[in-house]
């Protein structure tokens, strides 16, 4: 699905002393399967899934999804990929602080129609956030909970990819192996990407990446 | 694709906030909208004196100095009462001059909310005179009797309740004393006053012409005739009365209503765009998320109007539903009452104040379109 070639990523590039997120990584991902890019603060890692799903555009290199190179598409086309074939769990939750749960997952959905709605209703509910907490706003919800809703969000629209960055950070260690098995299942049938700095949450992973000081330390196996 | 960012969603999901800015929106123009009909008093109130009463009654007197050195024609070589004569004979034969007197005159005086306006009324020494004048100015006796002796005057009904009088009230005792008793009440639209001399008291003597409104431009008829008018004389015709409303009802009234509807606006504005700057920064991260997942920024700017038109227009229509019902009140209850003339019903103004509130829906796509611009994904937030 994506083949990334020679990619860097510098920051500071006016300096003098010039800072690599990133340097020449080459790598491919398959169309499914739960992958986990890990490494310290600083590795690189948010910023290699960054530059894949579009948000950050990478300095030098070449990233192919799906046969399009994504370092030369237009705004708009960066913008048409994330709304409909990719989906973001963050850090944070990000839910909009003054809409209920199944608002905070219609607002990233690219239909409105009952159809969608109900699937909401039914992702909700799959993720374990019944009728009482799909009509409460975030600030009524737990943290684990938001972070479900998200998930929920990031997957309204079947993504093909879904990009997880640390979506366990701010949780439990229950609630944390709960989100893994969700984006486990997903990734069933599609490429789920998990962010992480916390090994012991990727036990189901089918392929781990190390990253260290903006490149790769190791590719493949499992823990 | 759909957008889904639905305006009614901070509408109804934040209704203290919006309401808030409602209500600030709409009372600013409620006030605004109540001060405008209090003020309009004073123009409302003096139009039929100074726009209506003209076109039936006029007042004129040329001074002896005047006709010495005028060429009236017809007497360019008469002196000075055989040029008046040639005058009033001229005026006379003009069509639609029913009638010229020369008689004392007395000043009714109405009060509105700002400002107070004089108008003389004649005072004729006979009945018959009294009749003519109620006749040709269409007023009716709606109480009391006629002037039948000197010192007796029938009052307008809205200057007796303007100037809280009544039958068998000495009128303008402040300034006439104990000189001329109101024995009647008189209706008219135009505020029609009359009466009998008293030998001791008046405000001075002028000829007395009803005519109407084809002939009221006196002034245009002195020039025709030679007439080199100057500050001596006096010509209270419709186009001096004109002058009169425009200079000092109407344009005065419209500047003074301006500068407080421009100052009021002037605040309003920079509380909302205070307001909304800080509305915005509340909601950095919720737009920094419809960025990252896919959202294009004329969409969220779309999301971001139609939320501004809905609380924009909300408190246009709440202020228009609380300010109409208030002047009507404030009219009924407490104008009307009181005899001061005014007008509930303004749509102009409220087409002005809905004018200004667009302008401050304007000037507040600066912040909405500066926080557009710097509005990033969520990565540079974390970065």
């Amino acid at each position: 699905m994506f083949t990334i070639k020679n990619l860097s990523m510098i920051y500071d590039m006016d300096t003098d002393e010039k800072m690599y997120a990133l340097k020449g990584l080459d790598v491919s991902l398959p169309d499914r399967g739960l992958i986990g890019i890990i490494g310290p603060s600083g590795s690189g890692k948010s910023t290699l899934m960054y530059c894949l799903s579009t948000l950050k555009k990478p300095t030098d290199g070449s990233v192919c999804y799906n046969g399009t190179e994504l370092t030369t598409i237009t705004d708009a086309e960066r913008e048409q990929l994330r709304r409909r074939e990719f989906g973001f769990v963050f850090q944070k939750h990000y839910l909009v602080p003054y809409m209920s749960a199944f608002d905070n997952v219609m607002v990233a959905a690219v239909n409105n129609d009952a159809e969608t709605q109900e699937k909401a209703k039914k992702f909700l509910a799959a993720l374990g956030l019944g009728d009482r907490e799909i009509g409460k706003r975030p600030a009524k919800l737990s943290g684990g909970q938001c972070q479900r809703a998200a998930i929920a969000r990031a997957m309204i629209n079947d993504p093909k990819v879904i990009f997880a960055d640390e979506p366990t950070a701010s949780l439990d260690h229950e609630n944390a192996f709960n989100v893994m098995r969700i984006l486990k299942e997903y990734s069933v049938d599609r490429l789920v990407l998990v962010v992480t700095h916390d090994r012991s949450i990727l036990g189901d992973a089918d392929r781990i990446i190390e990253m260290w000081d903006g490149e790769i330390s190791r590719d493949g196996g499992t823990l | 694709m759909k957008s889904n960012l639905s305006a009614w969603n901070y509408v109804k999901n934040n209704k203290r906030s919006a309401a808030t800015m409602i209500s600030a929106l709409a009372l600013s123009f409620a006030v605004i909208y109540i001060v405008h009909v209090l003020l309009m008093t004073s123009v409302e109130g003096f139009k039929p004196m100074l726009l209506e009463f003209p076109k039936k009654v006029g007042f004129f007197s040329i001074s002896e100095k005047t006709l010495e050195k005028s060429k009236v024609k017809g007497a360019e070589d008469g002196d000075t009462k055989e040029k008046m004569q040639v005058l009033l004979e001229t005026l006379r034969a003009k069509e639609g001059v029913k009638d010229i007197t020369w008689a004392q005159v007395l000043q009714a005086q109405l009060q509105a909310v700002i400002g107070m306006w004089s108008e003389e009324f004649p005072l004729y020494t006979s009945t018959e005179e009294i009749e003519r004048y109620l006749n040709h100015t269409g007023a009716k006796l709606v109480k009391g009797r006629l002037p039948e002796a000197p010192g007796e005057v029938v009052i307008s009904s809205m200057v007796l309740k303007n100037r809280k009088m009544q039958i068998g009230d000495w009128f303008r005792k402040d300034a006439f004393g104990e000189s001329f008793r109101i024995v009647g009440e008189v209706e008219s639209d135009i505020m029609v006053s009359v009466g009998m001399p008293n030998h001791h008291y008046n405000c001075g003597s002028y000829y007395v012409i009803l005519y109407d409104e084809a002939t009221a431009n006196l002034t245009l008829f002195f020039e025709e005739m030679g007439v080199e008018l100057s500050a001596s004389d006096t010509v209270y015709d419709l186009p001096a009365h004109r002058e009169h409303f425009r200079d000092d009802c109407d344009l005065l009234i419209a500047n003074i209503m301006n500068t407080i509807s421009a100052v009021v606006m002037f605040f309003v504005a920079v509380a909302m765009l205070i307001a909304y700057v800080s509305f915005l920064r509340n909601r950095v991260n919720e737009y920094c998320l419809y960025a990252s997942i896919g959202y294009r920024r004329w969409e969220v700017y779309g999301m971001m109007m139609r939320e501004m038109f809905i609380l924009f227009g909300l408190g246009f229509l709440i202020g228009v539903v609380l300010a109409i019902p208030s002047a009507i009140l404030l009219k009924v209850a407490v104008l009307d009452p009181a005899g001061i003339v005014s007008v509930a019903w303004y749509p102009g103004m409220i087409a002005k104040l809905g004018s200004i509130m667009l302008l401050i829906l304007g000037l507040l796509q600066i912040p909405v379109l500066v926080s557009l611009w710097k509005m990033k994904t969520i990565d540079q937030l974390e970065d």
